[in-house]
């Protein structure tokens, strides 16, 4: 089972966060879409259908509990990663995060949504 | 023979009454629905692998049209040719070039494959983001292999070549100050538009009625750009295609209302004049 995701981080901390994602195995640069699309980019955005082990793991890390990862290998701290964890805007509809969330009609529908968000 | 359904705790079974004994019977194919109207067949294997009766299996990449992208490995020689891509909402042939150890991409956040304008996926996938097949090469595609391609692609649910429908401007080349509707800041003059959003703000110049989920070619010259933001758009303010510098530009934009088809001042800083504005509707060929 999977869900559509919406993972949206500050700018400020889009080197950190995709330091972060290369250290889950998701590759160098997990946020491509910058936000607002024009103009300087205040934030990065990027869409995914994550699974349940993906929530199981994000939800443990944000009460504190980190996988067994050498941070510093990746080039980070655990602050860093707790800061990343603190100011990453998560919507997935329908997942273990958000059960009674309502789902969109496609990807994109659900990437505006969750940018209409962020900016209300 | 006849069946019964009961429903028990949670679980449906099935009763068969009227078997003869030393009779064998293969059971198969048990489909359940909600309702009085059956419909075909489907077998469920996963949410991305499922089959119905009548309906031809297809094998496609599923991109989000946000910024799922799928890259080759480094092509050494190059290539100078064509890209054949065949989506849900048609097929499409592009020029391509690539250097030697480079490579071809498709998908991510400008939805279009190397060498093909801003948002050309949407309009070959039928914004499903459902591609059928994507295929390069050397040299180029005669008609005769694209009329082939078609005809696969079509029998498997897809639709035909997409090409450019008839020209829906009327004075694209600003030659008059006529059937444009401008808003503040937008002036036509000397066979160009011209606009100055510090007089009007955020303002559109645009005509006709677009129609929902159609795309567009939109082709218009920069002539020249000072400040701000252009933005092609299809609707009101649901452009995909970015200018921000003089030149030629083409781009596919999908509209999502009908509002017209046009230019929008972006940003309220935006000084620039454009001409020779051309807007076609992309269809298959055999909707022509």
């Amino acid at each position: 089972m999977s869900w559509s995701t919406v993972l949206i981080i500050p700018a400020a901390l889009l080197d950190k966060a995709n330091l972060l994602g290369a250290a889950l195995g998701y590759g160098p640069e997990s946020y491509t879409v910058p936000i607002p699309s024009d103009g300087e980019a205040t934030h990065y955005g990027a869409h995914t259908l994550a699974s349940a082990e993906f929530f199981d793991l994000f939800l443990a890390a944000q009460s504190g509990s980190l996988p067994p990862i050498d941070w510093s290998a990746a080039g980070l701290t655990e602050g860093d990663v707790l800061a990343v964890l603190a100011a990453l805007v998560v919507s997935a509809p329908g997942s273990p995060l958000d059960p009674e969330g309502m789902s969109h009609a496609s990807p994109s529908e659900h990437f505006a949504a969750a940018v209409a968000g962020l900016e209300g | 023979m006849s069946a019964n359904l009961v429903a028990t705790g949670g679980r449906l079974d099935f009763y068969f009454t009227g078997l003869g004994s030393g009779t064998s019977w293969r059971f198969a194919a048990a489909q359940i629905e909600l309702g009085d109207v059956m419909t075909p067949y489907q077998r469920v294997t996963s949410n991305f692998d499922i089959t119905e009766t009548g309906v031809e299996s297809v094998s496609y990449a599923a991109f989000d049209l946000v910024d799922d992208a799928l890259t080759t490995g480094a092509i050494a020689g190059g290539l100078t040719g064509q890209a054949f891509v065949a989506g849900d909402g048609g097929c499409y042939v592009s020029d391509l070039a690539v250097a030697a150890g480079g490579t071809f991409s498709i998908g991510g956040t400008s939805h279009n494959w190397t060498g093909a304008a801003p948002g050309i996926l949407r309009a070959v996938t039928g914004d499903t983001g459902r591609v059928l097949d994507a295929m390069i090469r050397e040299g180029t595609f005669t008609e005769d292999e694209i009329a082939r391609l078609e005809r696969y692609y079509r029998a498997l649910g897809g639709k035909g070549l997409l090409v450019p429908g008839p020209e829906l401007i009327v004075n694209g080349g600003f030659d008059t100050d006529t059937n444009w509707n401008k808003q503040g800041g937008w002036t036509i003059s000397g066979g160009q538009a011209h606009v100055d959003s510090s007089v009007g703000g955020s303002t559109y110049l645009r005509q006709g009625t677009s129609i929902p989920d159609a795309t567009y070619e939109i082709t218009l010259d920069v002539t020249s750009f000072t400040s701000g933001i252009l933005r092609v758009a299809a609707g009101i303010q649901t452009g995909l295609l970015q200018v921000a510098g003089t030149g030629t530009y083409t781009g596919y934009v999908t509209a999502k209302e009908a509002g017209g088809v046009g230019i929008y001042a972006y940003a309220s800083s935006t000084v620039a004049s454009i001409d020779n504005i051309s807007v076609r509707r992309l269809i298959p060929r055999e909707e022509l």
